[in-house]
C-alpha cells in the first residue's frame, strides 16, 4: 500500500468519525422533515402504503410540501434493520456524506488529468479530501437526514463517473442514472442537475462528436427514467412547494414597484412602466439572492440565518478558508483546462436554485457548492505551499505553515465547541427537541385520559408523535385529513387517535372533561398546578404537562 | 492618427456626459444641504470675510465645527465659488462637482499608465457610475480627497519617467490628509503599495529627490496629526472597537460552556477578540456584497445613496468577473497588483469604523473597481469584435442598451424618487424655516429653535447669511461628553434646545420652531398662540413646526 493510501483511509476515517459520533443526540431533537421521512419509510414497511394512503409514491404527499422520494427509499432498509428510530433515519445521509469524502478524492484525480495545473495530483487529491472531511459546511448536512446530502452525493458521484466515461464508456449510463436520482431524492436538484449536465456536455464537447451509441443509449434510457419525474413535475400539486418558496411567493418588490410608479407625475407613463415593473424588480431580486450566496459573510462569518442549518457564531466555512479561498481562486483562474471551467462553473451554478426562493443565503438549497469550494480550497492550499517552496528561507516556510496548520486547529477546535456544546442549548428549538422524551411520558400518561391536547408550536407536533409512539400506520391511514395548505404552502394533520394538535388555548382547554393539556411555558398560565415537565437542554421548558378541572 | 482623434473626441463626449451628469441642478436637485456641508460653506464664507473660521481662529487647518474638527481643506476649495455666486448651495457643492469631473480625466490617465489602451473604458465606467456622480453633487469633502489621491497616484507613475514629479506626488497625497479624515489610514497604505512596487529605482537613481519628497509629505501633515489628538473623542465614537459585545452575550456563552469569562478556554474560543474580527470582517465584506455593489448600495445611511440603487451597475459585475480573470494572467504584473492591492485596501476605513456598510468611507473603493470593470470592458468588446459581423453588432447594442437601460434607472431613483423616499435623511425643511422666521421676525423677536434634527445653528447662519464677524465674537459650542459632536445653545436671539411646551407656551413674544410632536396643534392655544406654517416634506410628513407666542 502507497502512502497516499494510507492517508486517504486516515481521512476518511476523520471523515466517519465526525459525522457518524453520536449522530442521533448531535444535533439535539429530531426535526420535522426527518420525522416525515422516518414514519413514511415505516408505513411503507408495515403496509405499502405513505401515511396518507398512497402506494409506493414517487414524491411523498407529507405536510402537502411533496418531498421528492429519494431519500425516503435510502432509509427504508435501514428502518427494517435498525427500527424506528432517529439513527435510522440519519443514517444514510452519513454515510453519504462518508462515500463524498472518497468521491471527490477520485473527482480531484479526473479534474486534474484533464487541466494544467501545475501542482501534484496526489496532494490536490488529499487536500481536497481532507477539507471535505472537515468542513463545517459539508458535517452539518451529513449529520441529519438532509435529502439535500443525498442528492450533493449523488451529483458528485454523477459527475464523477461523467468524467470517467472518457475512458470507459459504460459509465456515462451510471452517470446519467446518478443524475436522475438526485433529481427524485431534492427538489433543488431537479434544476442544478440538468443546468451541470448541459454544462458537462458543453465543456468536453469533443467526447462527443461523432456520438457514440453509447450517448445515444445514455440520452435515451435518460429520457425514460425521466418520464415518471416529468410526469409528476408538471402536476400542478408538483408545482406547487415552488409557489410557497419561490421568489415569486416575495410580494414586497410588487409593494415596491406600485411605490415607485406612485412618485411619478404620471402614474402609468411609458418610463414608468420601462423602468419600475415586475421583470426587473424580480431580477434584480434574484441577483442579490444569488451573490448573496457569494458574498464573504454567509462563507465566513455568519453563515444562513436558520437555526437548523447552522451553528452560532460561524460562517458556512471556517473563517481561515477565507484566505485559501482567495488564492484558490487567484490560481484557478491562472492556470487552464477543461477541469477548471468545470470547477467554475459549477460554482456559478451551485446557488441558482437556492436563488429562485426567497429565503436567502440558504445553506441547505445551496450545499451542492461545497463540492466546487472544497476543490478550489485544495487548490488554495496546493498553491500556497507550492509558493513556499518556491522560497528558500527554510524558517518562513515553517513559519506559515505552521500559521496554516494552527489557524485550521483553531477553526476546527471552535467548530467543535460551537456544535456539541453550544448548539442545541443557544438554539434549543431548532430541532424540536423534546419529542422523544414527550412519547414516552405519553405512553405513560395516554390511558388516563380521554382527550389529549398538544401545543402546534413546534413546526409539525403530529409527526413527531407518529414517529416516537411508532403508531401504527394502517390506522394513521384511515384517520389522516390533511388542513388546507397556509401561506408557505404547507399543511399539517390536527388531530388522531385521542391526541390533537392546535395552539393552545387555556380559558377553552381548562373546562374540557378528562384532558392531558401540553403546551410550551406561554401556553399554560402560571399557577396552574403542572403535573409534569420537559426540558430543553439549556434548562428552559420545552413542554409542560397540565390536566383540565374537570 | 484616425484612432487618436476618434479616441479624443469619444473621451471629449464621455466628458461632456460627465460634467452635465456632475452639474446638472447642481444645488437644486430636491437633495438639501446637510450639516457638514453647510459647515463647510459657513466656515469659507467666514474665512473669505475675516479670515478666520466661525470661531474665530485665523486661517484654520482644522475646524472646530460641530467638535468634530474637520479637516478644513473644502472650506479653502469653496472660497472663490462663494465669493463668486454668493454663499449658497451651488457654491459650497462646485467643488465636489469640479473634483468629479477632473476624478474622469485622472482614472483615463491612471488607467492608460497602468493597462495601456483601456482608459477610455474605465473612464467611460467612472462617469456614468452612481457612487462617484453621487458623491460628485454635494459637498462631500471625500470626494475632493479622492480627486488629491488619484492626483497623487498619476503623478507617482508619471515620476518613473521624470522622477521630478515626485515632489508633487508627495504634496498631492499630503493634501489629502488636509481634506479627509479617513485619508489617514488609506492614504499611507496607498503610497506604501506605490514605493513597494516601483520606488526601488526611484530610491536608488534619485535618492535626494525622494528624500526631499518624504519631507515635504511629513511638512505638510504633521500639523495634521499634532491636532488628531484633540479630535480622538470623535474617533472613539466611530471606531468599530468602542461598541464590544454585551455582557449579558458573553455571559451567556460562558455559563453554556460552563466556565469563567476569564479563563484561558473562553479567552480563546470566544474572547472579544473573536467578536470584534467577526465585526470587522462582517463590515469589510459587506463593502463587496452584491446587495452593496449591485442591489441597493450603502442600504444603513439613506443618504448616502440613491433609492433602490446599487453602486454600480449590474452588467459591471459582468465587466469585473472578465477583468478579474484577465488580469490574473496580465503579463505586467506590478500593475494587476497595484490595483488588486488598492481594492483590498480600500474598504479598510469603512470596515473599522462603527456603520455596518458606509459608502463615503469606502469612496476609494469606486476607482480601482471602475477601473476593474474598465478592463473587462476592453476584453470582452475584444472578444466580441472576432464574432461573425451581425452577432457582433447584435450583441454590442444589447449591451449598450441594457447599460444605459441602468443608467436612466439610476437617474431616475436620484431625481425623481431620492427627493421623496430621502427627504427625511436629507434634512428637508431647515432651508424654508430658516428663510421664513427671517422674513416674519422683523423686531428681532426670541426664536426658540428645536435641536431634534441637529445643529440648526448652522442653517440659521447659512440661510440667513449671518455675518461672521458678529457670530465669532459669541459662538460658543457646548461639548459632547461622550465624545461626539457638540451642539451650540446660542447666538444673538436664537436658542437652541428642545421644546418643553406645557413649560415653554408661557413664555411671550417668542418664535417656536420645533416637530410636529413638540408642538401639538390640539395644545395651540389660538388665544395665547398661533402656527405660523407646517414645513411639509415632499413626502407629505411635516419637518418643522412655526408657532409665534404673543
Amino acid at each position: 500500500m502507497r502512502k497516499h493510501h494510507f492517508i486517504l483511509i486516515l481521512v476518511i476515517i476523520l471523515a466517519a468519525l465526525l459525522r457518524l459520533y453520536a449522530v442521533d443526540k448531535y444535533p439535539s431533537g429530531l426535526n420535522a422533515d426527518e420525522a416525515a421521512i422516518g414514519y413514511n419509510a415505516y408505513s411503507l414497511l408495515e403496509t405499502g402504503k405513505d401515511e396518507h394512503g398512497d402506494s409506493w409514491p414517487i414524491v411523498f404527499k407529507s405536510f402537502g410540501d411533496y418531498k421528492p422520494g429519494g431519500y425516503f427509499y435510502l432509509v427504508l432498509p435501514f428502518v427494517k434493520i435498525l427500527g424506528l428510530n432517529i439513527l435510522a433515519v440519519r443514517l444514510p445521509s452519513a454515510i453519504l456524506g462518508i462515500i463524498s469524502v472518497f468521491l471527490i478524492y477520485l473527482l480531484a484525480g479526473e479534474i486534474s488529468k484533464l487541466s494544467d495545473l501545475k501542482i501534484s495530483r496526489v496532494k490536490f487529491q488529499l487536500f481536497a479530501a481532507l477539507i471535505l472531511a472537515i468542513s463545517p459546511w459539508h458535517i452539518h448536512f451529513s449529520r441529519g437526514g438532509w435529502e439535500t446530502n443525498a442528492a450533493t452525493a449523488m451529483l458528485l458521484a454523477g459527475v464523477l463517473f461523467f468524467l470517467m466515461s472518457f475512458q470507459r464508456k459504460f459509465m456515462l449510463i451510471i452517470s446519467a442514472t446518478l443524475f436522475i436520482l438526485s433529481m427524485y431524492t431534492y427538489q433543488s436538484t431537479r434544476l442544478i442537475s440538468p443546468l451541470l449536465v448541459v454544462a458537462l456536455i458543453i465543456i468536453f464537447r469533443n467526447q462527443f462528436w461523432p456520438p457514440t451509441r453509447t450517448l445515444i443509449f445514455s440520452s435515451l434510457f435518460s429520457i425514460l427514467l425521466l418520464i415518471p419525474l416529468g410526469l409528476v413535475i408538471l402536476n400542478p400539486t408538483g408545482l406547487s412547494r415552488l409557489s410557497g418558496v419561490g421568489l415569486l411567493a416575495d410580494s414586497g418588490p410588487i409593494a415596491r414597484v406600485n411605490e415607485l410608479r406612485g412618485q411619478h407625475v404620471t402614474l402609468n407613463s411609458f418610463s414608468a412602466r420601462l423602468l419600475h415593473n415586475k421583470v426587473v424588480a424580480y431580477l434584480f431580486l434574484f441577483g442579490r439572492n444569488y451573490l448573496d450566496h457569494l458574498g464573504g459573510n454567509f462563507l465566513f462569518i455568519k453563515g444562513d440565518v436558520i437555526e437548523r442549518s447552522r451553528v452560532p457564531e460561524m460562517g458556512q466555512l471556517y473563517l481561515i478558508e477565507a484566505t485559501l479561498l482567495f488564492l484558490g481562486v487567484i490560481y484557478l483562474a491562472k492556470n487552464g483546462g477543461k477541469g477548471v471551467k468545470l470547477i467554475f462553473v459549477w460554482l456559478l451554478i451551485a446557488p441558482l436554485a437556492a436563488a429562485f426562493t426567497f429565503q436567502t443565503p440558504h445553506a441547505l438549497r445551496s450545499l451542492n457548492m461545497v463540492v466546487p469550494l472544497t476543490l478550489i480550497l485544495s487548490l488554495g492550499v496546493c498553491s500556497f505551499t507550492k509558493f513556499l517552496q518556491k522560497s528558500h528561507k527554510q524558517n518562513l516556510i515553517k513559519t506559515f505553515k505552521l500559521l496554516l496548520i494552527f489557524g485550521y486547529l483553531w477553526c476546527f477546535t471552535h467548530y467543535f465547541d460551537e456544535y456539541y456544546i453550544h448548539y442545541s442549548k443557544t438554539y434549543p428549538s431548532a430541532w424540536e427537541y423534546g419529542f422523544s422524551e414527550l412519547a414516552q411520558k405519553l405512553n405513560r400518561y395516554a390511558s388516563d385520559y380521554d382527550r389529549i391536547v398538544i401545543s402546534d408550536t413546534y413546526d409539525q407536533p403530529y409527526i413527531e408523535i407518529l414517529f416516537f409512539l411508532k403508531y401504527p400506520p394502517d390506522q394513521f391511514q384511515k384517520e389522516v385529513i390533511l388542513t388546507p395548505r397556509d401561506k408557505f404552502g404547507f399543511s399539517t394533520v390536527r388531530n388522531f387517535g385521542k391526541f390533537e394538535f392546535y395552539p393552545i388555548v387555556w380559558d377553552e382547554l381548562k373546562n374540557s372533561p378528562n384532558t392531558l393539556i401540553i403546551g410550551t411555558q406561554s401556553d399554560i398560565p402560571p399557577g396552574v398546578k403542572l403535573i409534569d415537565s420537559i426540558y430543553f437542554p439549556n434548562g428552559q421548558p420545552a413542554f409542560e404537562f397540565a390536566e383540565s378541572s374537570t | 492618427m484616425k484612432n487618436l482623434r476618434l479616441n479624443l473626441t469619444l473621451f471629449v463626449t464621455l466628458l461632456i456626459i460627465g460634467a452635465a451628469l456632475r452639474l446638472w441642478l447642481l444645488g437644486n436637485d430636491g437633495h438639501p444641504l446637510l450639516w457638514d456641508e453647510a459647515a463647510l460653506g459657513y466656515n469659507a464664507y467666514s474665512i473669505a470675510k475675516t479670515g478666520a473660521d466661525e470661531y474665530g481662529v485665523k486661517f484654520p487647518l482644522v475646524l472646530k465645527s460641530f467638535g468634530d474638527y474637520k479637516p478644513g481643506l473644502y472650506s479653502y476649495a469653496a472660497i472663490p465659488s462663494i465669493i463668486k455666486f454668493g454663499l449658497s448651495e451651488f457654491s459650497v457643492r462646485l467643488p465636489s462637482a469640479i473634483a468629479g469631473i477632473a476624478i474622469i480625466i485622472l482614472i483615463y490617465l491612471i488607467t492608460e499608465e497602468l493597462f495601456p489602451g483601456v482608459g477610455l473604458f474605465s473612464s467611460f465606467v467612472a462617469t456614468l457610475n452612481p457612487w462617484l456622480v453621487h458623491f460628485s453633487r454635494a459637498a462631500w469633502e471625500a470626494n475632493l480627497c479622492l480627486m488629491f489621491t488619484l492626483f497623487g497616484i498619476w503623478l507617482f507613475l508619471q515620476a518613473r519617467k521624470k522622477p521630478k514629479l515626485l515632489v508633487l506626488s508627495a504634496i498631492s497625497f499630503g493634501l489629502t490628509l488636509l481634506t479627509y479624515q479617513s485619508a489617514k489610514l488609506t492614504s499611507p497604505l496607498i503610497i506604501f503599495c506605490l514605493v513597494a512596487l516601483w520606488g526601488k529605482p526611484l530610491l536608488v537613481k534619485s535618492t535626494k529627490l525622494f528624500l526631499l519628497s518624504t519631507f515635504v509629505l511629513i511638512g505638510i501633515v504633521l500639523p495634521i496629526i499634532l491636532s488628531a489628538a484633540s479630535s480622538s473623542g470623535r474617533l472613539t465614537v466611530m471606531s468599530t472597537f468602542s461598541y464590544p459585545r454585551p455582557e449579558a452575550d458573553s455571559q451567556k456563552i460562558a455559563l453554556e460552556e460552563g466556565i469563567s469569562q476569564n479563563s484561558f478556554q473562553f479567552k480563546l474560543l470566544h474572547g472579544q477578540w473573536l467578536a470584534s474580527l467577526n465585526g470587522v470582517l462582517e463590515r469589510y465584506f459587506n463593502h463587496f456584497s452584491g446587495r452593496f455593489l449591485f442591489y441597493e448600495g450603502d442600504w444603513d445611511n439613506g443618504r448616502l445613496g440613491s433609492p433602490y440603487v446599487g453602486q454600480f451597475y449590474w452588467l459591471d459585475g459582468l465587466f469585473l468577473v472578465i477583468g478579474f480573470v484577465f488580469l490574473i494572467k496580465f503579463r505586467e504584473k506590478k500593475s494587476a497588483v497595484f490595483l488588486f492591492c488598492w481594492i483590498i485596501i480600500s474598504p479598510l476605513p469603512a470596515a473599522l469604523s462603527r456603520d455596518i456598510v458606509q459608502s463615503v468611507r469606502a469612496l476609494n473603493l469606486s476607482v480601482p473597481i471602475s477601473i476593474l470593470a474598465g478592463v473587462g470592458a476592453y476584453r470582452l468588446l475584444l472578444a466580441m469584435v472576432r464574432l461573425p459581423k451581425i452577432l457582433y453588432i447584435g450583441t454590442f447594442s444589447v449591451l449598450l442598451v441594457a447599460y444605459f437601460w441602468n443608467v436612466y434607472y439610476y437617474l431616475d431613483s436620484y431625481f425623481v424618487h431620492a427627493p421623496v423616499l430621502q427627504s427625511k435623511d436629507w434634512l428637508y425643511g431647515y432651508k424654508e424655516t430658516v428663510k421664513r422666521v427671517s422674513e416674519i421676525n422683523q423686531s428681532a423677536q426670541q426664536v426658540i429653535f428645536t435641536q431634534k434634527f441637529g445643529q440648526p445653528y448652522i442653517y440659521s447662519l447659512f440661510y440667513a447669511k449671518v455675518d461672521p464677524k458678529a457670530y465669532q465674537s459669541q459662538a460658543v459650542l457646548t461639548e459632547n461628553p461622550n465624545g461626539d459632536v457638540g451642539y451650540v445653545e446660542k447666538f444673538a436671539n436664537f436658542r437652541f434646545r428642545n421644546i418643553y411646551w406645557p413649560e415653554d407656551r408661557k413664555l411671550g413674544k417668542t418664535f417656536f420652531v420645533g416637530t410636529e410632536e413638540e408642538l401639538p396643534t390640539r395644545d395651540i392655544d389660538p388665544k395665547q398662540s398661533k402656527i405660523i406654517q407646517d414645513i411639509v416634506r415632499p413626502d407629505g410628513s411635516i419637518a418643522f413646526r412655526i408657532v409665534e407666542t404673543y
